[in-house]
């Protein structure tokens, strides 16, 4: 039993917990994919970048 | 749509050549707090950087031009510039496949400018069109300068263009500088004018108002 408590113990010790289990937020990816946040965005960009756009639907489930 | 998609970076690279959109009229996959450099920002689960609001947003503005009738989600569509479809791709896409529709796309609307080189020129000219405005004709000049030669212009008439009206709203700010430097001199405030004038110099580069702040120059110093 001892043993058992001071394993977890030690183990809590030596590894940290993720962000989200310790109730902070987790630090964003360096990299992503930057989406348009609305079709008028997208619309203005590309016209002026001379680039298409890819649109993605999704749904959850 | 497996989640490992949209988080690969090659992918991520891909997309740096398309303007990307995602809809989905859903919010079940909830949203979560993030640490973006030094501030809090809320991202939708299901897909980075994205608030939740705003995807459902975009579904409610383009699924009753895109999608008629029912649809079976995922589905990939590229649209040209001006937002009218060129092709589309049904179902689950991998890495690759992705990779690939949008290289078709690229390849019938041509290179246009990459995300990163659009933000950084665009940047510049934002900022030089700013310190116009603040009358700081050195940052101006220098912003709009680093937009003109920045190498992704090369093949792209209409930005070269965006970058030279910019040199051209430097040019006729720095000679209204030059005609306040005339008038301080014609009112006996050889000084100030001179120091106007000299700071023009140092701050224009190549610009024409140079060459007409230097004649300016020699006329009061009686050269």
């Amino acid at each position: 039993m001892l043993r058992t408590i001071l394993a977890s113990a030690l183990l809590a010790w030596i590894v940290p917990l993720p962000a989200f289990a310790q109730g902070k937020p987790a630090t964003a990816p360096q990299e992503y994919v930057h989406w348009a946040s609305s079709w008028k965005e997208a619309l203005s960009q590309a016209r002026e970048r001379n680039v298409p756009i890819l649109v993605t639907f999704h749904e959850d489930g | 749509m497996d989640r490992s998609v949209y988080p690969s970076k090659d992918l991520i690279k891909a997309t740096h050549a398309v303007v990307a959109v995602y809809a989905n009229k859903n919010t079940d996959h909830g949203s979560s707090e993030v640490v973006r450099g030094e501030e809090k920002v809320t991202t939708c689960k299901a897909q980075f950087g994205l608030a939740c609001e705003a995807h459902v947003k975009v579904m409610q503005e383009i699924e009753g031009y895109f999608l008629k009738g029912q649809i079976r989600t995922p589905i990939h569509l590229l649209c040209k510039p001006d937002g009218s479809e060129l092709s589309r791709k049904d179902g689950k896409l991998s890495v690759k496949d992705l990779i690939a529709f949008i290289g078709s796309g690229v390849k019938q609307v041509g290179k246009g400018l990459s995300r990163d080189d659009y933000f950084v020129v665009k940047g510049k000219l934002d900022q030089a069109n700013a310190a116009i405005g603040q009358g700081d004709l050195k940052t101006a000049f220098a912003a709009a300068d680093e937009a003109r030669k920045h190498p992704s212009l090369k093949d792209h008439k209409a930005w070269q263009e965006k970058a030279e009206q910019a040199l051209q709203y430097v040019n006729e700010a720095a000679m209204e500088r030059v005609n306040q430097a005339q008038a301080a001199a014609e009112a006996g405030d050889a000084e100030g004018a001179r120091q106007l004038l000299q700071q023009l110099i140092a701050d224009c580069g190549n610009l024409s108002c140079v060459a007409t702040a230097k004649e300016a120059l020699a006329k009061i110093e009686g050269k």
